[in-house]
């Protein structure tokens, strides 16, 4: 009980290292640009004394972070400078993220269940369809996306016009929010820029070695059903697997939101960086490094949870 | 009509899909124009507006006491008649009776002086300060009176007041923020009050019923479509009704749809290829004017789109324009023994001086349509003909500390953009505010200051048709062209008649079926 | 992966650098080339693969585009070794703080996704191809390192890295040659190959998305197909011959590294 409490622990504390790390690498990079980045903003010569003081830029680093960080725990992440002037960012950052994160939850069990489904189906032969899924999903994801908007759209016009069917409600894409897009963005995401291969490998891999492993072999010689056994060990890699999944699903929606119009946490990274909203911006990054630092944890956390090995001592 | 063989192929991948998700409801239309911006815009506030999305907004849900009647002439709005006294330098202003704010409270002169005292307060960050600074005083005589003193005498004060008044009783005082709560409740006393800012980025609108012009339409939503290549497709797909400028390429697919018109309108805006006078060697005007012989401006212009070329910073149809200047043209060897002048020898393919060829770093905005497209065909012309040019795109940020601030480049290709007003100064007076080529002329600088001070039309008109000979042979700029606009509409949508700056001004006629 | 897939990756990549070779001895010129009178040709026997809405050939454009590729995936590559061979091989060997050290360093790189850290490199550095290739070389260095550091872990104490220890050889040689070297070149290889998909399928987003990367007149993959991308009526192969070559490239470097992580499985 206590080793468990003490892993439960480690893990937590670790999470909030990597955050403060994280605030950290974002500030120094930052910081470390060529030239003043108040001026690079948009109005910078009239808000510079503003900023300055509120940004303490005569501070030395570890000062200026401790400021953020600071600011940050009192949920105060700045004001938007060029996006939205003037509105908190964390009051365009919660609605986007809220948004994006239905997505992301929905696209990562997607392509979980796709990669576990193909798994059982290849299940370390059949090369030709792991070869066929490595192929079609390396796609990068803007094209997947795009590709998919053109030929939807296109076959709806030539079906409405011709009279067959009435003009859908969704029509056309990617212009209306609809559960067809916001569908579509799911699919795209789990699927594209190899996702689902490199999902459907990994749990292959574990699959295999659970089939192959002694339980596996005792359960066939002694008859019993092989399925909810096999499923029940794959738990603990399956999480880790989503866990290291997380990440890359963030990176792709970044681009998934831009390409489909989606008014998401992405869409806003997109505006902010290209506007450059350093406290937008920051503030986005530290909300990603949180959702993928605070998966691992999570991961983590249930794995200590069903996995008996892991609570033991280490040697 | 060719169809991008592409998606007609493409056709087959979505039909199964579609068949299973093509069972929703129609759409209800008519009544709701729908309208494209590449981006939408950040505050529906005038005195904050930074680009034509914010202008185009704010021309739906603002008025201001004066503006253009359909000849583009100046007409009083919110204004009903006014007397300026015999030396000119006081105005009387009637204001319309009647005129109520969207959320119902009266219009009246207190509106007018706040609006103009804001503009002048310091705490205003505003971009808008410039439009009243030569208004010395503004005083509400009574509910419907104002009284404007001006710091000089004016020859038509009428067409400077075309700034959007603002609701008194909306602020605390008259230092206005970007962040007051008015930014989540804009209220004009427009034809149009917007609704609300929906979460998808849109913003709806609908006509306001107490206004004394009724709109033809019911309501107006702003959509946002960032991405150039889906606007006119949605259009194509009647999911919108208007876009608002239309990407050259576009035009002859559009053209080519009976659902779809074309409206063209001329903008008093113009591109151009500003040289940076405070570099070597482009402040020798021998260098300068080689370079703009040796550019075949016809060739550039016709791979993006049609226009007019220009040899002056006015558009062909301004009464300021010079016709008497003639083009420079393509005279290579004219440019050749200039370069010979300035020193260049042709070592080979290149010129060279002292050994070093001469090369331009031209630079240009990435968000500049077709920038690309002509820039490109720019370097290999001037490849051509033994000119090294080098290319560099930059976005919004760079090209405000690149370009304004650090004035690093050799070339920029950009446009101005003017409205009615024409007021060049700026960019060409040597203490002009946009004058970032490092341009200075006295004799320009004497002729801006008289067509600014004179009384007299025909004298402003003289002076400034000078100076379009001046700048001409100076040649600070090359003076590209004024490409053709054209917005798209529905054909549900009738009786368009378009501004060609604000593009709403006259939007109450617009009917939708 | 079957060997006839390993043997079509591997021409494929070999193609890249034959055209990357090729691209370094022809004297195509970017620049002379544009001629907007022949814009948008169809594919024939002069232009093999038609022209753009400029008028420049795409297949020259194709070919000299992995010059913009080739050189900043190298850069990217050499950028994640020099971050993550060192300091991921030393973790591994050394074990105790310093791995743990290392570990959280990696952690705290690889908790901001790579793409927001591209992303985020450009909108504050600029968008050179330089920039791109160090900020996907860095965002891939923990993946790199972590890999390393788990097999080196795993490696240190098998037999042979005992025995040779005990016949005197160098702790410094034992982890350059004899573990970094014969033990995990597959390993280092399938990684670099990853991360030039990874770099592909950022630059092409990029370029296209958001208007960074390369830039006009050179050509890379992705610019071509942002420059073509919504162009009514012109060449279909100015469009399609970029995207399928990202798509067949990207498909080559993965699947020749997956046949690397077959035969380099312990």
């Amino acid at each position: 009980m206590w080793t468990a409490l003490r892993a439960a622990l480690t893990r937590a504390l670790w999470f909030a290292a990597t955050l403060v790390g994280a605030a950290f690498l974002v500030q120094l990079l930052l910081w470390a640009a060529p030239g003043d980045p108040i001026d690079l903003l948009p109005n910078g010569a009239e808000l510079r004394p503003a900023l300055e003081a509120e940004w303490g830029l005569d501070q030395p680093l570890p000062m200026r972070l401790g400021i953020y960080l600071v600011h940050a725990l009192h949920g105060d992440l700045g004001t938007s400078l060029a996006v939205h002037p003037g509105v908190a960012v964390r009051s365009l950052l919660g609605p986007a993220l809220a948004r994006s994160a239905k997505t992301l939850v929905l696209a990562l069990l997607l392509s979980l269940a796709l990669s576990l489904v193909l798994a059982l189906l290849t299940r370390g032969r059949r090369p030709v369809l792991r070869a066929l899924v490595q192929l079609l999903t390396v796609a990068p994801v803007f094209l997947l996306a795009y590709l998919l908007v053109l030929g939807l759209n296109e076959a709806t016009w030539s079906l409405v016009q011709a009279g067959t069917i009435a003009r859908p409600s969704w029509f056309a894409l990617p212009d209306q929010a609809s559960s067809l897009r916001d569908g579509l963005a799911i699919l795209v995401l789990a699927v594209g820029s190899g996702s689902l291969g490199e999902t459907h490998a990994a749990l292959e891999l574990e699959l295999v070695a659970v089939l192959r492993s002694p339980f596996a072999t005792a359960a066939r010689a002694r008859g019993q059903p092989l399925l909810g056994l096999t499923l029940h060990n794959l738990l603990p890699p399956l999480l880790a697997v989503a866990g290291r999944r997380v990440p890359f699903l963030l990176g792709g929606l970044v681009i998934v939101e831009k390409v489909l119009l989606m008014n998401g946490a992405g869409a806003l990274l997109w505006q902010a960086c290209l506007k450059r909203d350093y406290p937008v911006a920051m503030g986005l990054c530290i909300a990603a490094a949180l959702a993928v630092a605070g998966s691992r944890l999570v991961v983590d956390l249930a794995r200590l949870g069903l996995d008996p090995r892991l609570r033991q001592v280490r040697a | 009509m060719q169809t991008p063989p592409l998606s007609s192929s493409l056709r087959p991948l979505g039909l199964g899909l579609v068949l299973a998700a093509g069972l929703g409801a129609t759409t209800a239309q008519g009544g709701d124009l729908r309208y494209a911006e590449d981006q939408a815009p950040a505050i529906v506030n005038p005195l904050f507006a930074t680009s034509m999305s914010e202008a185009r907004i704010d021309e739906l849900v603002f008025e201001g006491l004066y503006t253009d009647d359909k000849d583009l002439a100046t007409t009083p709005d919110l204004a009903l008649s006014s007397e300026v006294s015999a030396d000119r330098s006081e105005m009387t202003i009637h204001l319309r009776p009647g005129v109520t704010w969207h959320d119902g409270t009266a219009f009246s002169s207190k509106d007018v002086v706040f609006t103009i005292q804001a503009m002048k307060d310091g705490g205003t960050l505003s971009t808008e300060k410039g439009r009243v600074d030569w208004i010395d005083s503004a005083i509400a005589v009574d509910d419907l009176t104002v009284r404007l003193r001006f710091v000089r005498p004016e020859a038509r004060p009428e067409d400077k007041l075309f700034f959007k008044i603002l609701p008194a009783h909306l602020f605390d005082g008259t230092a206005i923020k970007r962040t007051d709560p008015f930014r989540n409740t804009p209220v004009g006393t427009g034809p149009f009050l917007l609704d609300h800012f929906n979460d998808d980025g849109s913003i709806s609108l609908s006509s306001y019923p107490q206004h004394r012009v009724p709109a033809g339409t019911a309501q107006l939503t702003m959509r946002e479509v960032s991405d150039k290549n889906y606007q006119s497709k949605l259009l194509l797909y009647e999911s919108l009704e208007a876009l608002v400028r239309v990407i050259p390429r576009d035009i002859a697919v559009l053209q080519n749809n009976r659902k779809v018109e074309l409206y063209p309108y001329q903008t008093n805006s113009w591109w151009y290829l500003g040289f940076n006078l405070k570099r070597h060697p482009f402040d020798d005007a021998r260098v300068r004017t080689a370079l703009a012989e040796l550019v075949d401006v016809d060739a550039l212009l016709d791979p993006i789109g049609t226009g007019e070329t220009l040899t002056g910073p006015f558009v062909k149809s301004s009464p300021f324009y010079n016709h008497d200047v003639q083009p420079f043209g393509v005279n290579a060897s004219d440019a050749a023994s200039l370069l010979q002048q300035a020193g260049y020898t042709k070592d080979g393919d290149l010129w060279k001086k002292g050994g070093k060829p001469l090369t331009v770093s031209v630079r240009a905005h990435k968000n500049l349509e077709s920038a690309q497209e002509v820039v490109i065909n720019l370097q290999s012309q001037l490849q051509s003909q033994g000119v090294t040019v080098n290319v560099d795109f930059l976005d919004e940020a760079g090209w405000r500390s690149s370009v304004w601030k650090d004035h690093d480049y050799d070339v920029v290709l950009s446009q101005w953009s003017f409205d009615r007003n024409e007021d060049i100064r700026e960019q060409f007076h040597s203490k002009g505010s946009r004058n970032f080529t490092g341009y200075a002329n006295p004799e320009v600088d004497r002729l801006l200051d008289l067509a600014r001070d004179t009384l007299d039309p025909q004298e402003k008109k003289d002076a400034l048709r000078q100076v379009h000979a001046l700048v001409h042979t100076d040649a600070p700029m090359i003076f590209l062209w004024t490409l053709d606009s054209y917005s798209a509409m529905s054909t549900k949508v009738r009786n368009v008649v378009i501004h060609p700056f604000y593009f709403f001004t006259w939007v109450t006629d617009w009917t939708m079926q | 992966m079957s060997r006839l897939g390993a043997r079509l990756g591997q021409a494929v990549l070999l193609a890249v650098l034959l055209c990357w070779l090729l691209s370094l001895v022809s004297g195509y010129d970017v620049i002379a080339d544009v001629t907007p009178a022949r814009a948008g040709l169809h594919p024939s026997a002069q232009a093999l693969l038609g022209t753009d809405h400029m008028g420049r050939s795409v297949a020259w454009r194709l070919v000299t585009a992995s010059r913009a590729f080739v050189g900043p995936g190298l850069l990217a590559m050499a950028v994640a070794l020099a971050l993550g061979l060192p300091a991921g091989a030393l973790a591994g060997y050394l074990g105790g703080p310093v791995a743990g050290v290392v570990r959280y360093l990696w952690a705290v790189v690889s908790a901001v996704p790579r793409f927001v850290l591209v992303l985020l490199a450009c909108s504050i550095y600029g968008s050179e191809p330089h920039v791109l290739a160090v900020a996907a070389g860095l965002s891939f260095a923990p993946g790199l390192g972590e890999a390393l550091t788990t097999r080196i872990e795993a490696l240190r104490s098998r037999e042979f890295v005992l025995a040779t220890r005990a016949h005197g050889v160098s702790a410094a040689r034992t982890l350059a040659w004899h573990l970094l070297w014969l033990a995990c070149r597959a390993l280092i290889l399938r990684q670099l190959l990853y991360l030039l998909a990874f770099y592909l399928v950022l630059e092409t987003s990029l370029s296209y998305v958001g208007g960074f990367g390369i830039e006009e007149p050179q050509p890379s993959w992705g610019n071509m197909l942002a420059f073509e991308f919504g162009i009514h009526g012109g060449n279909p192969a100015a469009w399609a011959a970029p995207a399928l070559a990202i798509w067949l490239t990207v498909a080559a470097a993965i699947g020749v590294a997956s046949t690397l992580r077959e035969r380099g499985h312990a």
